[in-house]
């Protein structure tokens, strides 16, 4: 898409789906955090489309500034861009893929690496700043058209591109893909199904797996030929494009779908493919030799190095030490430096010129469990809002660099929405101890029998044991609330088991009456109800596990808000409301936000083309090369 | 005399081990041993290190005070935290803070090794104490009485000594609730450690207990007890425990630091009494994130683990020297 192209664009109206699938898949809710930061709000919180698209094969300038390396110069430009091909990019993981099959995939990493082996209809334009917030073409030769009624959706496949054994790639593969990994949840639990929300399902189709019949399929597909698919929904869905971003609209042939399987032989679309994968070990990328570059005009699918070694479940001090060694190029995770590299790093300015500190989108909070006595109540929970000190819990969490500044929203100060307020000020963010307690004396009012003899109260925190940083954040938290004649328990649970078993379990949570819990959470969806839907409405509460809703907060008040906020279009009335949302479940004191997250990131000097991808809030890991030297 | 094979220090009663030399003759075993014990100045230094790290621990909150700190104050004002160690280096050691402050939450490393001790010294005193009563109970048993008694008795403590400890406490540590046993919280967590610690120690106290019954019951004085018609109960307390004391403080002593060492390795590994109470284990799990940029944090708790147990041991080693019989004055 050229500028030019952009500048015609046509704001359409927004709608979003009320009605939400998601409530049903209890699985998905707890993977979903595990995406950290997955979209960032564009500055009008709707995403320009443009209608009058550039053709397959038109060629878009760059135009992007480059530099040498300097502290977060990755932030607006691209540092040390190099077209050199050749060498290995040696990158290591603290843990493993949730799956490396894209249609069951929800890691923030794991999305922004997909397009090294994956084409989806369209892509996060690969470029720092704002620009990386724009969509352009991959797979499809525009951004789509929108029909008036604003229903139906049409995308054209760009002609010639082909998977990696050589075959072409039609639009049915691409519809295929979109039903396996949004229907066909059965088998493929772990990625998003946002398409099953919003597309018309006339015949309820129960996915590939289950309906085995190859002539069945959701209704809301429309296949023209080889290169055309239309979508149709079942009500006005302006962000339709970003759906058409996810990597599981990448194309899959159904003739080599394993289903669960499928992670072990992929079929890539991009220019890369897996020649080997071992699980908690090691993945291997080659070049595809059946890539078309000149199926790919926006240059998306760039070959830089020769071989892409991913080493897994590496510890992360020794993968910053290997990085700050000149032994490893990329930490793959995109969430920042320990603490121990942190200190190095910023003491020496030679490798703080190589560093980028930039917020993650995500926000680092407490939830306050609604319905855990005496929590039901309001006034104790302002009690607990008055009392966090909040500079405390920054320097658990790694300081203002490495952890991220002070939150007094639940919208992150990049959001569409966001509204500088905080309902709850204390002198230096410090907390204050006094107006605890006397929020705590109208609560013990109300809920004497919660109390104990010598008129305290005490509450359980649960916090992910093997995260120290919020660990320390709740050991932070626990000294704070102890100053208001609060004792907190501190239960650490596995962060694996955090969403199914404990915190994010209603009858594990009520038994054990966990009235806190450490909760981190990037936006889904790149505005207002992307982001807090699932954090502040019934649909993250899972009655079994996997709840993302930590709170179980509910409020017809909100829900009123969200239900004002999918109707309306224009985008500084959604910001007001999506500000309105904000301010009640502040006012209902449901959450204590604690940290807008930043993270540390380095970047060696043999790595080329680096920039942090906003889109993703993290390092753009489709375009990295090494340095020919 | 019947050869036990754990003991490397046999202990001879003092009925007959008693030389010739009219010096000391009508001297008590214990008095015999507390002179030698006076001489071994490498054990009586390990004995006054004890008694300083139970006086310690016994007057944390005293102590702590002394420097205008207590163990859960967080003092995050002293951490730099962009490079997120202590100003000014040193771990942090000033005036008020006279081993440093932690990481990143900037609490008293004075007051919380200080607490720490309570808990180490508490958990393996504790502990000890139980291994020593199932212990001493066991091994008398099996020792005097023989037979059937004796063997199924020493097949029970070859299944406990074969017992994968350190898993088990994992284990059962993970699988407790909140609250069992009219207990909660870290009363329950430290109730858990000390039965787990001591309930899997008391082998060791057994098999010398029981070695040492078989060797004294087959001696003069005992057959005498036994033909003037005492009852077993009377043998074993009035004839048999006097001789057994000295063995049982030795090994008592070993199995101090010993157990310190174990509850820092649960402590370490998660399963020791729940924050903010502090813990060495816990401190030096919590400093090894940060050890290359303030290895002070990890010094400190390292340091006191190792005095402890080295302190234990030596008084240990000086005791069973002193009770040796075939040892140099």
């Amino acid at each position: 898409m050229s500028a030019a192209a952009r500048d015609e664009a046509r704001i359409t109206a927004t709608t979003h789906p009320v009605n939400s699938r998601h409530s049903n898949s209890h699985t998905e809710g707890f993977l979903r955090t595990m995406r950290k930061s997955k979209l960032i709000a564009a500055a009008a919180g709707v995403i320009a489309v443009a209608t009058a698209a550039s053709a397959c094969g038109s060629s878009s300038s760059g135009g992007v500034n480059s530099s040498t390396s300097s502290f977060n110069a990755g932030m607006t430009t691209i540092v040390n861009p190099s077209s050199h091909q050749g060498g290995v990019l040696r990158m290591a993981l603290v843990s493993d893929w949730d799956s490396m099959d894209l249609g069951n995939t929800y890691d923030a990493f794991a999305w922004d690496f997909a397009r090294l082996y994956g084409r989806s209809l369209l892509s996060w334009k690969q470029a720092p700043g704002s620009a990386g917030l724009q969509l352009v073409p991959d797979l499809a030769t525009d951004n789509g058209e929108v029909s008036p009624d604003g229903l139906t959706w049409t995308f054209h496949l760009c002609d010639g591109a082909t998977y990696q054994d050589g075959s072409a790639i039609t639009a049915a593969d691409v519809k295929y893909a979109i039903e396996r990994s949004n229907f066909g949840q059965d088998t493929l639990q772990f990625g998003p199904n946002y398409f099953a929300k919003v597309l018309q399902d006339k015949t309820s189709y129960q996915g590939p797996y289950l309906d085995k019949n190859a002539a069945d399929g959701v209704s809301g597909i429309e296949v023209d030929g080889t290169d055309t698919i239309k979508f149709h929904l079942t009500k006005k869905f302006s962000d339709f494009p970003e759906l058409a971003a996810l990597p599981s609209t990448a194309p899959v042939p159904r003739a080599k779908d394993t289903g669960a399987n499928y992670f072990k032989s992929i079929v890539s679309s991009g220019q890369y493919e897996i020649s080997s994968y071992q699980p908690g070990k090691e993945a291997v990328l080659v070049p595809n030799p059946n890539f078309k570059a000149d199926t790919d005009p926006e240059g998306i699918h760039k070959v830089t190095a020769d071989k892409i070694d991913v080493q897994l479940n590496v510890n992360q001090d020794q993968i910053d030490q290997e990085l700050l060694h000149g032994q490893l190029d990329v930490d793959l995770d995109g969430t920042g430096v320990g603490t121990t590299a942190q200190s190095q790093i910023l003491a020496n300015p030679t490798l703080k010129a190589q560093a980028d500190d930039g917020y993650t989108n995500a926000l680092t909070y407490m939830t306050i469990n609604t319905q855990v006595k005496p929590f039901d109540n309001v006034d104790c929970r302002r009690a607990i809002e008055y009392a966090v000190d909040k500079t405390t819990v920054q320097s658990a969490l790694g300081g203002a660099l490495g952890g991220g500044d002070i939150a007094t929203t639940l919208l992150t100060p990049d959001m569409a929405g966001y509204a500088q307020s905080n309902r709850y000020p204390t002198p230096g963010n410090q907390g204050d101890p006094q107006q605890a307690q006397q929020e705590l004396q109208t609560c013990k009012g109300a809920e004497p029998n919660q109390f104990n003899n010598s008129g305290s109260l005490t509450v359980k925190l649960s916090a992910r044991a093997d995260r120290p940083k919020e660990v320390n954040a709740a050991i932070a938290i626990q000294a704070a609330l102890k100053l208001a004649n609060i004792n907190v328990e501190i239960d650490k649970y596995p962060s694996n088991k955090y969403f199914g078993s404990f915190a994010g379990n209603d009858s594990f949570v009520k038994s054990n009456k966990i009235g806190l819990s450490m909760m981190k959470w990037g936006a889904d969806w790149p505005d207002v109800f992307g982001d807090l839907d699932q954090v502040v409405t019934p649909d993250g509460i899972h009655p079994g596990s996997g709840s993302t809703n930590l709170g179980d907060y509910t409020s017809p008040q909100v829900q009123n808000l969200f239900a004002q906020y999918l109707s309306t279009t224009d985008a500084a009335a959604r910001n007001k409301i999506g500000a309105a949302i904000d301010q009640q479940v502040m006012d209902d004191a449901a959450v204590v936000p604690l940290a807008y997250n930043k993270a540390l990131i380095y970047h060696p000097a043999n790595v080329t083309n680096w920039f942090e991808q906003p889109s993703f809030g993290e390092p753009d890991f489709s375009v990295l090369g090494v340095s020919g030297s | 005399m019947t050869i036990t094979r754990e003991s490397d220090g046999t202990f001879i009663p003092a009925a007959d081990a008693a030389p010739a030399s009219p010096a000391i003759e009508g001297r008590s075993l214990g008095r015999i041993a507390w002179n030698r014990l006076k001489q071994d100045r490498i054990a009586m230094a390990g004995g006054v290190v004890v008694v300083l790290l139970i006086l310690a621990a016994v007057l944390a909150g005293p102590l702590s005070s002394l420097s205008g700190n207590d163990p859960d104050t967080l003092h995050n004002k002293l951490i730099d935290p962009n490079y997120q160690i202590p100003y000014g280096g040193m771990g942090g050691i000033s005036g008020s803070h006279w081993l440093g402050v932690d990481l990143p939450n900037g609490r008293d490393i004075f007051s919380r090794i200080l607490y720490g001790a309570r808990i180490s010294l508490g958990i393996a005193g504790v502990s000890t104490l139980v291994a020593i009563a199932i212990g001493v109970l066991l091994g008398v048993t099996a020792g005097y009485f023989g037979g059937w008694i004796d063997a199924v008795i020493s097949r029970v403590m070859d299944v406990f000594l074969a017992f994968p400890l350190l898993l088990f406490s994992i284990a059962i540590i993970g699988v407790l609730p909140d609250d069992a046993f009219g207990l909660s919280g870290n009363g329950l967590r430290f109730g858990v450690l000390v039965v787990v610690i001591g309930f899997f120690s008391w082998p060791y106290i057994g098999r010398i207990v029981r070695g040492q019954t078989i060797a004294l019951r087959e001696r003069e004085f005992v057959a005498a007890a036994r033909s003037l018609g005492a009852r077993p109960s009377r043998i074993i307390l009035r004839e048999l425990m006097p001789n057994l004391l000295a063995p049982i403080l030795v090994y008592a002593t070993l199995l101090i630091p010993a157990n310190i060492l174990f509850e820092a390795g649960l402590s370490f590994l998660g399963v020791g009494v729940k924050d903010p109470t502090p813990s060495w284990g816990a401190m030096i799990n919590s400093a090894i994130s940060t050890f290359q940029i303030d290895p002070e944090y990890l010094i400190v708790p390292g340091t006191a683990i190792f005095i402890t147990v080295l302190a234990f041991n030596l008084l240990g080693d000086g005791l069973r020297d002193a009770f040796d019989p075939k040892g140099s004055r």
